[in-house]
């Protein structure tokens, strides 16, 4: 499911599908979800897996009639199940979805998209985006565009202080 | 004077690190303001307000608004310059990648990369009377500073060919070819040189580096793209060292 998320991503990026944006967010979801046994051994669990795997499959019904305004229902479906899981089992609040959101807004700025429109297709907050980004290596990955001397000058003729 | 447009970004990195207590020093010294377009304030006040996770961040972004430490301009007319430039810049900037080969009459295939809030801070640099944007994203930065870097970073992460429009590269570089660009990083560098950390100051050469390399790193970790090689470059810059790799 993960790997699968992350090709989704990719591909999402390349054709900017908001419908598959919310796909790759539902993938890393379940994938979560499917990592923890407390989720897996809960009660609800027969009913939330039955739920899901009939609106997916609704879903790609839909989508293959062209009914895509049913399509987006169907994974509104699919989110509501996930949130109502997690609500009652999880032990953070609303905790699956809206890391799934933040590591796909993630993924989508690592790619080349600014902080603004990731967290606008994924529909992550700016700020969270910002924290986990900046725990990343995705920087260190990259060219310095300009040198710290030159970018500090610029600082220190803005600000006038005098080179110490 | 100098006033600086500050995007959404450049604002959250000082939020969550406590730091807008610099502003106030700072604008007196450049005798301008920190300028936010209006389009930002959703994302740095309205959206954390209503959700807790970051509601006193956003607290401390309205006080600084309601201190005049940032400011918003109320200006009509120059609202409306400013949104008719960023409509431009919005579809010059979303209109130079294409991942994967662009199809006639398929405008969708440009990867929509740059948002209605940076744009609008680029726009505003040339309605304000300054040259200086404070921004920490970087893909912004990218596009002003180096474009065909942003294109190998796009083709490397999506492992496709990106294809590039140069009339809109053209067009948004002319834009913003007099565009100047800090992040709060060096608004922080600027904040200590001009001895506003001295409260957290005592004795010994190594609590002054630990102040620099600390706040460096803190607003790194809060989303600033500066890399680890070039906070090790700042902390060497004002501590008169060669790096290793200099010698």
């Amino acid at each position: 499911m993960r790997d699968l998320s992350s090709k989704l991503v990719r591909e999402a990026s390349r054709i900017h599908d908001q419908d598959l944006i919310s796909l790759t967010i539902i993938s890393y979801s379940l994938s979560k979800i499917l990592q923890k046994r407390y989720y897996r051994e809960g009660r609800r669990w027969p009913s939330f897996l039955g739920r899901v795997m009939d609106n997916l499959a609704r879903a790609s019904e839909r989508l293959q009639s062209g009914d895509i305004k049913g399509m987006r229902e169907s994974f509104r479906t699919v989110f509501n199940a996930m949130v109502e899981l997690d609500a009652e089992v999880g032990h953070h609040v609303n905790w699956v979805i809206e890391k799934a959101k933040i590591k796909k807004a993630s993924t989508l700025y690592a790619i080349g998209f600014s902080i603004g429109m990731s967290a606008t297709l994924t529909g992550a907050s700016m700020w969270e985006v910002m924290d986990y980004a900046g725990k990343t290596k995705i920087v260190d990955e990259e060219k310095v565009t300009r040198s710290v001397s030159s970018r500090l000058e610029l600082a220190r003729k803005v600000f006038r202080v005098e080179e110490r | 004077m100098t006033d600086i447009v500050c995007d959404a970004s450049s604002i959250i990195s000082l939020a969550t690190n406590c730091l807008l207590w610099l502003l106030p020093s700072l604008r007196e010294r450049m005798g301008g303001n920190f300028i936010i377009p209006p389009s930002v304030r959703r994302e740095l006040i309205d959206k954390p307000l209503k959700s807790t996770r970051y509601r006193f961040e956003a607290i401390r972004v309205v006080r600084a608004l309601e201190q005049g430490d940032i400011v918003i301009p109320e200006d009509p007319e120059l609202k409306t310059r400013v949104a008719v430039d960023a409509e431009q810049l919005l579809s010059w900037g979303n209109s130079i990648f294409a991942i994967g080969r662009p199809r006639k009459g398929r405008s969708g295939r440009y990867a929509k990369i740059f948002h209605l809030g940076e744009a609008e801070a680029v726009a505003m640099t040339r309605h304000m009377d300054t040259n200086v944007l404070l921004i920490d994203e970087k893909t912004t930065r990218f596009l002003i500073e180096d474009p065909l870097e942003l294109e190998r970073i796009i083709e490397r992460r999506t492992k496709a060919k990106v294809f590039v429009n140069e009339h809109s590269l053209q067009q948004f570089l002319d834009f913003t070819k007099n565009v100047q660009i800090i992040r709060s990083a060096e608004v922080a560098l600027a904040a200590y040189e001009a001895g506003l950390f001295r409260a957290f100051r005592s004795d010994g050469i190594d609590q002054e580096r630990n102040i620099v390399s600390g706040v460096l790193h803190a607003i790194r970790n809060s989303g600033c793209a500066i890399g680890s090689s070039e906070i090790d470059d700042y902390v060497s810059l004002e501590f008169g060292e060669v790096r290793a790799d200099e010698e």
